[in-house]
C-alpha cells in the first residue's frame, strides 16, 4: 500500500502547480506567523478558498506547508520584539528574547529554525509510520466504532476548552446544535431551515473564517491601541550549522516528546512546546539559566513545538479527527474539495496523504533558506501595524467567505460567526470545541443511528466490540479526568 | 481575557470590579453577568432545538429517527447552559470579588461589527468594487490609521487583487 501510495503522490506532485502551491504555501506562512494575532488556523481558513480553482493535491500541499512555516515563523516576532507569532512561541521567547537582548539575536534565530526543521523532518518520519499503520487497523472498523472513535474525539474538548470544562462544553453543545441545521443524513429530512441557503446546512467554511479570523480582527482592533515594539537593528543570520551540534540529543528527545504529545488529538503546538521546555529543563545541567537566554531552552521548544505539526496530522489521516485546530480546518479543506480523511483516504486517495508527506519533507530545506535569507524581510512584516493589517484581514474573510458558495449569504454566516466567536472568546468559549462539533456532528450522528439500524435498535452494540469499548472508555476517562484533579487539592 | 478571580485586591477595588464600567477606552463587564446571558440565550436555543425535533420527528421514531439525536443534543445544551447561568448568577449575588471582561476601544469594535453587518446588506444593492472601497478606507479610519495616501494605496490595491485573483484567476463572479 505504502509503494502505491507514494507512486501514485509523485506522479501527481510532478507538476509545477505543486511546487508553485508549496511556494505560495512558505511565503503565506511566514507573513502570517510573522503577525502577531494571527495563527495558522486562522491562515489556513483565510488560504483556503484561494484553493476551490486547484486541485485537491495543490490545494493540501499549498494548506500543509503554510501550517509547517506558520509554526516556524511565530518564533520570529517572539526572538526579536518578545511579541510571539502565535501562542507556542511564547514558551521560545522566554529564553530567545534574552539573547538577543545580548545581541545573540542572529544565534537565536539560527536555532530556532533548523531545530525546527529537524524536528519537523524527524516527525514526519514517525507520521509516515504511524498514520499508514493506524489507518490499516482502521479500514475494519464499521459504524460502532465510527461513532466510538467521534465520541472519544468529541471528548477532548476539554483539552481544547480553555479554563472552564463547563464552558468548553457550552461551546460543544453550541457547535453539535447548529451542525443539526440542514438535511438528516439518513432519512433526507429537513432540519431547522428556516431559509433556502441553510438546505445543505451551515456553511462549514464561512463558520470557520468567522470564528477563526473574522473574531480575531475584532480582538486586534481592542489591540491596535498598542504600537508594535519597533526594532532598532536588524540582525544578522548565516545559518551556522554547527551551532547545532551541542543539542543533538535535544533535538531527538523533544522531537519525540512534541510528537508523542500531539498525537494525542487536542494537544497542539503550545503543549508539546511547554512539555519538551519543561523537560529539558529538568534534566539540564544549566537549567538554573533557562529564562534567562539559554539556547537549550530555544532548540527544545521549536523542536518540540514544530514535532506537534505532525503530531497532530496522524489522527486526522488516520481516522478523520483532528489532532488540533489547524487540522481542523485542513479537514474542512479536503471534505470541501469531496476528499474525506480517515482510513478510507489511504485506499481511496492515496495520493492525499503521501503527498502530504513528501511535502512536508521536501519543503524542509526551502523553509530553512527562506527563514535564514529572508528574516530581514519578515522582520519588516513584524513590524505592519494592527491598524493596516485589520481591515485588510476583514476584507479578506469577507471576500473568500463568499468565494465560498458564491452566495452573499456565506457572509452572513461569517458575520454571525465572527460576532458570536469574539463575544463567546471574552467569557472563555474558545472556538475550537465548537468547530470540533461542527466536524465530528456529522460522524457522530450518522454512525450512531447506522449502528442502531443495524442492531434492531439495541444500545448495547456499542459494547459488542472491543475497538469500541476502549475508546469509549478513554472518553470518558478524558471527561472525568478534569474532575477528579480539580477534587485531588480539595481532598 | 477574564483576569484572575483568586487575586487579593484591596475591598475598594473589588466593588469597583464587579460593576460595569464604560469609558471610551474601556468597557469592563463583570464575567458571571456575561455568563447569565449568553446561558440564557442558549438555554432559548436548546428549547428551539427541542421543540423543532417534535415537528422533523412526527412518528416518534426514537434513537434511529431524525428527531432523536436534535433531542439528545438539545437536552445537554440546556443542561449544560442552565448551568452556566446558575453559576453565573450565584457568583453575582455573592460578596465575592467577580472576574471581569474588558473591552478595550469599544467604540472602535462596536463600529466595525456595525460595518461588518452592513457590508454584505450593501452589497445587496451595489457592485463589490463600488462599496469595497468607500467601506475599506471606513473600516482603516475605524482602526485608527490616519495616512491618507496609503490608506487609498491598500484599498485600491486590494480590489486590484480581488479582480485578478478572484475573478480573473479563478473565474469567481463577484457581487
Amino acid at each position: 500500500m505504502m509503494v502505491n501510495g507514494l507512486l501514485s503522490a509523485l506522479s501527481e506532485m510532478a507538476s509545477w502547480h505543486v511546487v508553485l502551491s508549496m511556494f505560495a504555501g512558505l511565503v503565506a506562512g511566514y507573513c502570517i506567523g510573522s503577525i502577531p494575532g494571527l495563527s495558522s488556523s486562522i491562515g489556513i481558513a483565510l488560504l483556503i478558498p484561494f484553493t476551490f480553482a486547484m486541485r485537491p493535491v495543490d490545494s493540501i500541499v499549498m494548506l500543509v506547508t503554510l501550517y509547517v512555516a506558520t509554526e516556524y515563523a511565530g518564533a520570529i516576532p517572539a526572538i526579536l520584539v518578545n511579541t510571539p507569532g502565535i501562542p507556542a512561541a511564547a514558551i521560545t521567547a522566554l529564553d530567545g528574547y534574552p539573547m538577543r537582548l545580548r545581541g545573540e539575536a542572529g544565534t537565536a534565530l539560527t536555532l530556532s529554525i533548523l531545530s525546527a526543521a529537524f524536528g519537523s523532518i524527524l516527525s514526519t518520519l514517525l507520521l509516515i509510520l504511524t498514520s499508514t499503520s493506524l489507518a490499516s487497523v482502521a479500514l475494519a472498523f464499521g459504524p460502532v466504532e465510527y461513532f466510538a472513535i467521534a465520541v472519544l474525539g468529541l471528548s477532548l474538548v476539554s483539552s481544547l476548552s480553555g479554563h472552564s470544562m463547563l464552558k468548553g462544553f457550552v461551546g460543544l453543545f453550541f457547535g453539535l446544535g447548529i451542525g443539526l441545521i440542514g438535511t438528516d443524513p439518513i432519512d433526507g429530512v429537513t432540519r431547522y431551515v428556516f431559509a433556502d441557503s441553510l438546505l445543505s446546512g451551515i456553511g462549514f467554511l464561512p463558520a470557520l473564517i468567522g470564528l477563526f479570523a473574522l473574531s480575531s480582527i475584532f480582538s486586534m482592533i481592542e489591540e491596535s491601541i498598542h504600537p508594535v515594539p519597533p526594532l532598532d537593528k536588524l540582525p544578522n543570520v548565516f545559518g551556522q550549522f554547527g551551532l547545532m551540534r551541542p543539542h543533538f540529543w535535544i533535538l531527538l528527545r523533544s522531537t519525540l516528546i512534541g510528537y508523542l504529545v500531539s498525537v494525542v488529538p487536542g494537544h497542539g503546538a503550545t503543549i508539546s512546546a511547554v512539555v519538551s521546555y519543561a523537560f529539558q529543563k529538568r534534566i539540564s545541567k544549566t537549567s538554573e539559566t533557562f529564562g534567562t537566554g539559554n539556547p537549550e531552552g530555544v532548540v527544545a521548544s521549536e523542536t518540540g513545538g514544530n514535532a506537534s505539526v505532525a503530531g497532530a496530522l496522524a489522527p486526522m489521516l488516520a481516522l478523520g479527527i483532528p489532532g488540533s485546530a489547524s487540522t481542523a480546518v485542513l479537514i474542512g479543506a479536503l471534505t470541501l474539495h469531496g476528499v474525506q480523511p480517515g482510513p478510507l483516504l489511504f485506499v481511496k486517495n492515496p495520493e492525499i496523504p503521501y503527498s502530504i508527506f513528501i511535502a512536508m519533507i521536501v519543503t524542509m530545506p526551502f523553509m530553512v533558506i527562506l527563514g535564514l535569507g529572508g528574516v530581514r524581510l519578515w522582520v519588516l512584516v513584524t513590524q505592519i501595524p494592527k491598524t493596516v493589517i485589520a481591515p485588510i484581514v476583514t476584507a479578506l474573510c469577507l471576500l473568500g467567505s463568499y468565494a465560498s458558495q458564491n452566495d452573499i449569504f456565506a457572509m452572513w454566516t461569517t458575520v454571525f460567526f465572527g460576532i458570536t466567536g469574539y463575544i463567546l472568546k471574552k467569557i472563555d468559549i474558545q472556538p475550537a470545541p465548537i468547530v470540533l462539533a461542527l466536524i465530528l456532528g456529522y460522524l457522530t450522528e450518522t454512525n450512531f443511528r447506522r449502528a442502531l439500524i443495524a442492531s434492531s435498535g439495541d444500545p448495547m452494540t456499542f459494547f459488542t466490540s472491543p475497538i469500541s469499548v476502549v475508546c469509549l472508555i478513554v472518553a470518558a476517562g478524558v471527561f472525568l479526568l478534569p474532575f477528579i484533579r480539580r477534587q485531588k487539592p480539595a481532598a | 481575557m477574564p483576569t484572575n478571580v483568586d487575586e487579593p485586591r484591596p475591598e475598594s477595588f473589588e466593588r469597583e470590579r464587579a460593576t460595569v464600567v464604560l469609558t471610551s477606552r474601556l468597557l469592563s463587564l463583570p464575567v458571571p453577568l456575561l455568563d447569565v446571558l449568553v446561558g440564557a440565550i442558549f438555554m432559548l436555543m436548546a428549547l428551539f432545538l427541542w421543540i423543532g425535533a417534535d415537528y422533523i420527528d412526527r412518528s416518534n421514531t426514537g434513537l434511529v429517527g431524525p428527531g432523536g439525536f436534535p433531542r439528545g443534543v438539545a437536552l445537554i445544551f440546556g443542561a449544560v447552559s442552565l448551568a452556566m447561568a446558575l453559576r453565573g448568577a450565584i457568583e453575582l449575588r455573592s460578596s465575592r470579588s467577580a472576574a471581569t471582561v474588558e473591552f478595550v476601544q469599544p467604540f472602535a469594535v462596536v463600529a466595525a461589527m456595525i460595518m461588518v453587518v452592513a457590508y454584505p446588506f450593501l452589497l445587496g444593492f451595489f457592485n463589490y468594487y463600488l462599496v469595497t472601497g468607500p467601506w475599506l478606507i471606513a473600516l482603516f479610519l475605524i482602526t485608527g490609521f490616519r495616512r491618507p495616501l496609503p490608506m487609498l494605496l491598500c484599498a485600491a490595491g486590494f480590489l486590484v487583487f480581488a479582480k485578478l485573483v478572484f475573478e480573473m484567476l479563478m473565474g469567481i463572479p463577484l457581487p
